[in-house]
C-alpha cells in the first residue's frame, strides 16, 4: 500500500473511502467520504447507547418522580414522556433532544446532565490537554534521540525506560506520587483543582501538579515508542542515504527531513486523542478528585446513575469518531506529497 | 503426489515453518534480557501457581490481629480484615494471571475467526466484518467496559466477556492482513482450485501460516488484558471481595496507604513485572517472525 | 525553520494560555496571590483565615428544609434556619430557640408557642407567627414527604397563629409524643419568600433565606457549600466569617486534607485515627443515638426461616469489631433502639450466634443453596469491613451473600419487590422518643425501607403514643420491639461513636456542642484561636 511506507495509515479508516469504492481527487471529495462513512457510524452508535438505554431498569420519570407517587400519576407522567410509544419513535424524540443539547437528568442529582458536562469539560481538559502536550514534546525530543542513537547506551536507556513504564499500572504510580508528594513530603494539595474560594492560578497550578505529573508518565511511553519506532523506519530510507552521499551531516539530516516525516504522523495521533481530552483521565481523576468529565462517570457507575454514564459514552463514542475524521482530513492536508499528488487514499 | 493427499493432510510446509519458527524464538530469547525476563516471570507464575500449597487460607478474617505489619508469622503482613496478606497476594496472582489469559483466548479467538473469514470469504461479507470492526474501534474501550459491567454482575465471567470482547479487532486485521497475503500462495490457491472447502483450507492451510503473527498478537494481549482487569478491579468494577486480584488488592490498599504502604507497592510491583516480562517475551516472538520474512 | 516546531511551539503555547484561563470558573483573569511558599500554604497557620472548612463526604440528598431526612440535608437545615425548640437526642432536655416559652394545655391537645421577638430572617423581613404556621402547614402536605408527625389517626394536627408571636397547635387526640414530634427537625422558613404555588415536594427550593446565623452564600453542586454571617442575626453574631462545607466523596483524600489543613474538621473512622496522630488535629467521640444494622427488603425475603437462619449465623461482636475496631467505639446493640435509650427493652430475640441453629433453619426453610444480595456504600470503609464479616458468616451455614456496592443504594431499595437488592447496611438517629421510630416500621411510614408491615406492630406504636402513663408506653414499646424482633427483618449491630477530627487551631468546640445528625449545634459558636 503506498501509504504505508511511513508506518500505519494515519488511522484505521483509511482504507474505509476505498471500500465503498468511492473514487475522487479532490480535498472535498475526500471530506466527503469521510463524512460519508462517519455520519452513518454516530448515528449507528447512538442508536446502539439508546438501545443499551431502553433496556436498563429505569426510566425518564425516575429523574423526577418518587416511589410513593400513585399509579395514575406514574401512568400519566408515562404518557406525557411518550414512553409508552413505539421504540423507534422515541429513539427519534431521544436524538431529536441530543443534537439540541438536552441529554437528560441525573438519577441522582436530579440535574441536568448537559449542565454538569458544561462545567466539568473544560475541567478535564485542563487537566489533560497540558498534560498531553508536555508528554507529546518529551516523546518527540527523546524519541527522535533514541531513534537516531540506535543500539548506542542513550537509546537503550530511552527504550527501556519506555518498556518500564508502559508495564507501570497508571493508577499505582499515582497512588505513589500521592503518598511521596502527598502525605511524606507535603508539598502539595491532593484534593480538587483548587481550594476552597480560591480562583487564583497559582492554587490551581499546586492542585495540577500531582495529577498532570501522572497523567504525563502515562500519556510518554506509547508516543515515545511511535516516535522512535518512525525515526528508526525512516533513518532506512533512501533520501537519507541520498542526503549522506551529499555530505549532510546527522544533524541536517534530522532537522530538516527526517523530523518533518516523523512529525507528520504526530498530526493524527493528535486526532485520535481528542476523547481523551474528555475521559482520558478517568482514573487519575477518581484519585484526585479532579472535578471533571471521568470522574463524574466513575461517580455515576458507582451510583448506577444510568442516564449520566449513557450520556458520557455517547458524547465520548462521538468524540472518538470526531477525532479519526480530524486526524485523516488534518493528516492529508498537511502531507504535501498525498495532497499534491491527490492520491487514491 | 495424489489429489486426496492434499485433502486429508496440511501442507508439509506447516510443520517445517514450525520448526523453524520455534528454533529462531528461541534464538531470539537467548539475550541476557530476555533471559532475565523469562526467568523472572517464572518466578512470579511458579509462586502464584504454588498458593494452594502454602495451606494457609486466604479468607480466613482474624480480628485480632488486623491491619499488622510484616513480620515472621505474617509475611506481608495483614490486612484490615485481619487476612494474611502473603497468601491473599499469591491467590490474587492465580485470579489475575487467569483472567488474563482467558480474556487473551476469548480475545484472540473472536479475532481469529472473524480475521479469517473476512480474509477469506468474498469481498461482501469482508467489507461487513470490517464495518464491524470499525464500529467496536469506535467505542471509547474504558466506558464501555464499565458500563457493560454495570449490566452484568461484576466477576470473573464478566470481566472476561468485557475485556475480550473489547480487545479482538486489532487481531482481526492482523490475521485478515495476513490471509489476504497468505490466500494468493501457490498451494492455498491450488486447494482452493482443487475444491477443498473454504473453511478447511482456511484452517488447515492459512491458519498455520498466520500463527506467528498470531502468537504475537496474543502474547502482546495477555499484558493487556491483565492491565484492564486491574483497572476495572481497581475501579471496582472488576473481581469483587472476598476475592482478591492484584488491581483489587491495590484498590483497598488505598485507605492504608500511609500507615501500610506495601500493602500497595506490593501488588502493584507484581502487576508492572509480570507486564514487563510478558512484553519482553512478546518482543521476543515478534523478533523471531520479523527474522522470517 | 522548521514549519512542523513553529506549529507545535505555537500549539503549546495556546495550551498553557488556555489552561490559564479555564482556572477561573468565575471569569476574569487570574490574579497571582502574593509569593507565598507551598509549606506556608499548607501548613497549620496561627494566622487567622475566617473560614472554618468542614468536609463533608455527599451533597444533601435534599436542601428542602421541609422534608429534608439525611445527614447533610440536616446538616445544611441546621446551619441556615432554626427551630421552635431543640431536643438532645441524648439527654432528651428541650431547648428554646425561636420559641419563647412553650405552654401544654392539662389535657394535653393544646400547645401554645410564644415567639421571641425582634427576630429577623437574612433578608431583613421579621419572622412572626405567619410563617410558623405557613412551615407546619407546608410539612403537613402528605406529598411533601415528611408530614408523619403532624398527623395522628389519620387527622391532621391544626396550626394557627393566635397573633404575630403565637402559635397554637391543636391535636385531635392526645399525643406523648407531641412536644418532641412537633418541635424537632421542623425548621421554619419564610413565607414571603415563596411565591404561591411552589412546589415543596422536591429536593430543592428556589431560595434558601434562614433565620439562623449563617446565611447561604454560594452552592457550587458536587464541591462545596459556602456560608456568611447573617447580619440580621437575632443572637450572638458567629465568630468565624465564613463557613464552608467541603465536598469530599474519597475517606483517604478527606484523611489527608486533614492532616496538610487544607480543611478543618471531617468525620473519620476509628482505621485512620492512627494515621492523625502526627497531624494537629484532635479526635472527639461522640455517642449519637444511633443503630447500625442489617436491613431485609422483606418481599425479597419472604422465607421467615431463612431470614432468622441469617441472623442466627451472624455474631455482631465480630461485625462491630471489624467496622469500628476498638470496643471503645461502640456499644452492642439488641433492638431497633439505641442501647443508651431509656425505652430499649433486652427482653427480645437477641439472636446470639448459633451456628447449629443457623444451620438447621437453613434447612427447614427449603431453599437449596441460598443466595442473598447485599447492597452497602462501596465507598464506606466501615460497611465494607461489615459486609466482609457478614459475608463470611453466612458462608459458613450455607448462605451465599453477593455483594452489590452501590453508593446509591437507598433509592434501590425503595423500590420494594423492584429491587435489586435483597439485604442492605443501614443506620438511623432517630432520637430518644420512640414513637418517632414508626416513621421506619409502620406500614405507612416515609421511611420504611424495608418495605415492611405487620397490624400488631401498627396497633402498638399508636398504642404508645396514645399511653398516658410511662408505665404504658413501656409495654407498647416492648411489644413492638419484640415482634420486630421475631419477625427477622431487622439486625441490630451496634451504637457506634461518632468520630470527629478537628484542627486544633480551632476553639469553641464544647461551646459549639457535638450533637447526633448535625455534627455542631451552633456552628456560630466555633472560634479561631
Amino acid at each position: 500500500m503506498p501509504a504505508g511506507r511511513e508506518g500505519n495509515p494515519p488511522s484505521q479508516w483509511s482504507a474505509c473511502g476505498m471500500r465503498w469504492g468511492i473514487q475522487g481527487r479532490t480535498m472535498l471529495g475526500y471530506i466527503g467520504r469521510r463524512l460519508a462513512v462517519a455520519v452513518p457510524l454516530l448515528l449507528l452508535i447512538s442508536f446502539v447507547v439508546f438501545a443499551i438505554m431502553h433496556q436498563l431498569p429505569y426510566d425518564v420519570i425516575d429523574s423526577f418522580s418518587r416511589p410513593d407517587m400513585d399509579r395514575e400519576a406514574l401512568e400519566a407522567l408515562r404518557e406525557r414522556y411518550g414512553l409508552n410509544d413505539p421504540f423507534l419513535v422515541q429513539y427519534g424524540r431521544w436524538l431529536w433532544g441530543v443534537l439540541h443539547g438536552d441529554f437528560g437528568y441525573s438519577l441522582v442529582s436530579r440535574h441536568s446532565i448537559a449542565d454538569d458536562l458544561l462545567t466539568k469539560i473544560p475541567h478535564s481538559i485542563s487537566l489533560v490537554l497540558p498534560a498531553y502536550l508536555i508528554a507529546l514534546v518529551l516523546a518527540i525530543g527523546l524519541g527522535l534521540l533514541a531513534g537516531a542513537n540506535r543500539g548506542r547506551p542513550t537509546d537503550t536507556v530511552i527504550d527501556t525506560s519506555n518498556a518500564l513504564l508502559i508495564s507501570m499500572p497508571p493508577f499505582w504510580f499515582a497512588l505513589l506520587v500521592m503518598y511521596f508528594f502527598g502525605h511524606t513530603l507535603r508539598l502539595f494539595p491532593i484534593i480538587g483543582m483548587h481550594s476552597v474560594g480560591r480562583t487564583d492560578f497559582t492554587d490551581f497550578a499546586l492542585h495540577l501538579f500531582m495529577p498532570c505529573l501522572v497523567l504525563t508518565v502515562a500519556f510518554y511511553p506509547d508516543l515515545s515508542r511511535y516516535v522512535r519506532s518512525s525515526t528508526i523506519a525512516q533513518l532506512g530510507e533512501d533520501y537519507v542515504m541520498v542526503q549522506r552521499a551529499f555530505g549532510a551531516n546527522k544533524r541536517e539530516i534530522f532537522l530538516s527531513h527526517v523530523s518533518r516525516h516523523v512529525l507528520l504522523p504526530i498530526i493524527t495521533q493528535l486526532g485520535l486523542a481528542l476523547p481523551m481530552l474528555v475521559t482520558g483521565a478517568l482514573i487519575t481523576e477518581t484519585i484526585f478528585a479532579w472535578p471533571g468529565v471521568g470522574k463524574y462517570f466513575a461517580d455515576a457507575v458507582n451510583t448506577f446513575d444510568y442516564p449520566v454514564v449513557m450520556a458520557v459514552l455517547l458524547l465520548s463514542a462521538a468524540l472518538v469518531i470526531i477525532g479519526n475524521l480530524l486526524a485523516d482530513i488534518s493528516y492529508r492536508l498537511a502531507d504535501p506529497r498525498v495532497r499534491l499528488k491527490g492520491g487514491v487514499s | 503426489m495424489s489429489t486426496t493427499s492434499l485433502r486429508r493432510r496440511p501442507a508439509v510446509k506447516s510443520k517445517d515453518q514450525a520448526f523453524t519458527f520455534g528454533r529462531r524464538w528461541v534464538a531470539a530469547l537467548l539475550t541476557p534480557q530476555a533471559i532475565s525476563a523469562s526467568t523472572l516471570l517464572v518466578v512470579i507464575v511458579g509462586f502464584t501457581l504454588s498458593a494452594p500449597l502454602w495451606g494457609i487460607n486466604p479468607d480466613a478474617l482474624d480480628l485480632d490481629s488486623m491491619s499488622q505489619p510484616p513480620s515472621s508469622e505474617h509475611w506481608f503482613g495483614t490486612d484490615g480484615l485481619g487476612r494474611d496478606y502473603f497468601i491473599r497476594v499469591l491467590y490474587g496472582g492465580r485470579v489475575s494471571l487467569a483472567v488474563g489469559l482467558l480474556a487473551t483466548l476469548t480475545g484472540t479467538g473472536i479475532g481469529v475467526v472473524v480475521g479469517l473469514a473476512a480474509g477469506f470469504s468474498s469481498p461482501w461479507i469482508d467489507g461487513l466484518l470490517m464495518r464491524i470492526v470499525d464500529f467496536f474501534n469506535s467505542l471509547p474501550w474504558l466506558l464501555m467496559v464499565m458500563v457493560v459491567s454495570l449490566l452484568l454482575k461484576p466477576g470473573i465471567g464478566t470481566i472476561v466477556i468485557c475485556v475480550g470482547g473489547f480487545s479482538w479487532m486489532s487481531v482481526a486485521r492482523l490475521v485478515r492482513a495476513e490471509t489476504l497475503s497468505i490466500r494468493e500462495r501457490t498451494y492455498v490457491r491450488y486447494a482452493v482450485y482443487i475444491g477443498q472447502s473454504r473453511a478447511r483450507t482456511a484452517l488447515w492451510h492459512v491458519l498455520p501460516d498466520a500463527l506467528p503473527t498470531i502468537l504475537v498478537a496474543a502474547s502482546s494481549s495477555v499484558s493487556g488484558a491483565m492491565m484492564s482487569e486491574a483497572t476495572l478491579s481497581f475501579l471496582g468494577r472488576g473481581i469483587q471481595p472476598p476475592q482478591a486480584s492484584w488491581g483489587q488488592l491495590l484498590q483497598i490498599a488505598q485507605g492504608s496507604l500511609q500507615q501500610l504502604p506495601h500493602l500497595a507497592i506490593i501488588p502493584g510491583a507484581l502487576i508492572m513485572a509480570t507486564i514487563y516480562c510478558l512484553n519482553v517475551l512478546t518482543n521476543v516472538t515478534r523478533q523471531a517472525m520479523e527474522a522470517g520474512q | 525553520m522548521n514549519t512542523i516546531k513553529t506549529k507545535i511551539a505555537a500549539a503549546l503555547t495556546l495550551g498553557l494560555l488556555l489552561t490559564g484561563c479555564s482556572a477561573n470558573d468565575n471569569g476574569g483573569d487570574g490574579t497571582v496571590t502574593p509569593p507565598e511558599t507551598a509549606a506556608t500554604q499548607n501548613a497549620p497557620t496561627s494566622t487567622k483565615t475566617g473560614t472554618f472548612t468542614y468536609a463533608i463526604s455527599g451533597d444533601p440528598s435534599s436542601t428542602n428544609a421541609i422534608n429534608t431526612g439525611d445527614r447533610w440535608g440536616l446538616t445544611f437545615a441546621n446551619i441556615v434556619y432554626e427551630q421552635l425548640a431543640r431536643v438532645d437526642a441524648t439527654t432528651g432536655k428541650t431547648e428554646l430557640v425561636l420559641a419563647d416559652s412553650i405552654d401544654t394545655s392539662s389535657d394535653g391537645l393544646t400547645i401554645t408557642v410564644k415567639l421571641k421577638p425582634g427576630i429577623k430572617w437574612s433578608d431583613g423581613e421579621a419572622l412572626t407567627s405567619a410563617d410558623v404556621v405557613f412551615t407546619y402547614n407546608t410539612k403537613a402536605v402528605k406529598d411533601n414527604g415528611a408530614a408523619d408527625a403532624l398527623w395522628i389517626d389519620g387527622k391532621q394536627i391544626e396550626i394557627t397563629a393566635l397573633d404575630e408571636l403565637t402559635v397554637q397547635f391543636k391535636l385531635p387526640s392526645y399525643s406523648a409524643a407531641a412536644i418532641s414530634g412537633i418541635v424537632t427537625e421542623t425548621f421554619i422558613i419564610p413565607e414571603h419568600v415563596y411565591p404561591a404555588g411552589t412546589d415543596f415536594s422536591g429536593n430543592e427550593l428556589p431560595s434558601y433565606v434562614g433565620s439562623n446565623g449563617y446565611k447561604l452564600d454560594e452552592y457550587k453542586r458536587g464541591e462545596y457549600i459556602k456560608f456568611v454571617v447573617n447580619d440580621n442575626y437575632h443572637g450572638t453574631k458567629p465568630a468565624i466569617a465564613n463557613l464552608v462545607l467541603r465536598i469530599v466523596s474519597n475517606a483517604d483524600t478527606v484523611k489527608a486534607a486533614l492532616q496538610t489543613g487544607e480543611v478543618d474538621a471531617a468525620y473519620v473512622v476509628p482505621a485512620q485515627i492512627p494515621d492523625l496522630t502526627s497531624s494537629p488535629v484532635t479526635v472527639y467521640p461522640y455517642p449519637e443515638g444511633r443503630v447500625a444494622y442489617v436491613g431485609v427488603v422483606v418481599p425479597k425475603v419472604p422465607n421467615e426461616k431463612l431470614r432468622q437462619a441469617l441472623f442466627f449465623a451472624l455474631d455482631r461482636a465480630q461485625i462491630a469489631k471489624a467496622a469500628w475496631l476498638d470496643p471503645n467505639n461502640y456499644e452492642l446493640a439488641y433492638t431497633i433502639l439505641p442501647p443508651s435509650n431509656a425505652w430499649a427493652t433486652t427482653d427480645v430475640e437477641q439472636y446470639i450466634q448459633d451456628v447449629e441453629k443457623a444451620e438447621s433453619l437453613v434447612a427447614e426453610s427449603g431453599v437449596a443453596n441460598p443466595k442473598l444480595t447485599l447492597g452497602y456504600s462501596g465507598g464506606d470503609l466501615q460497611a465494607q469491613a461489615e459486609v466482609a464479616v457478614i459475608q463470611a458468616e453466612a458462608a459458613a451455614v450455607g448462605i451465599t451473600i453477593e455483594l452489590v456496592p452501590n453508593d446509591n443504594y437507598y433509592d434501590e431499595i425503595e423500590k420494594g419487590a423492584g429491587s435489586a437488592i435483597d439485604l442492605f447496611i443501614g443506620g438511623y438517629i432517630m432520637g430518644i422518643d420512640p414513637d418517632a421510630y414508626g416513621g421506619l416500621f409502620r406500614s405507612d411510614g416515609s421511611w420504611n425501607y424495608f418495605s415492611y408491615g405487620n397490624a400488631d406492630v401498627d396497633a402498638a406504636f399508636t398504642a404508645g403514643a396514645a399511653a398516658r402513663t410511662d408505665a404504658d408506653r413501656h409495654t407498647a414499646y416492648d411489644k413492638v420491639q419484640r415482634l420486630i424482633a421475631e419477625d427477622a427483618i431487622f439486625y441490630a449491630i451496634a451504637d457506634n461513636l461518632k468520630i470527629i477530627a478537628i484542627n486544633d487551631r480551632i476553639g469553641g468546640i464544647d461551646q459549639a456542642k457535638l450533637v447526633s445528625i448535625y455534627t455542631f449545634e451552633d456552628f456560630g459558636k466555633l472560634t479561631e484561636k
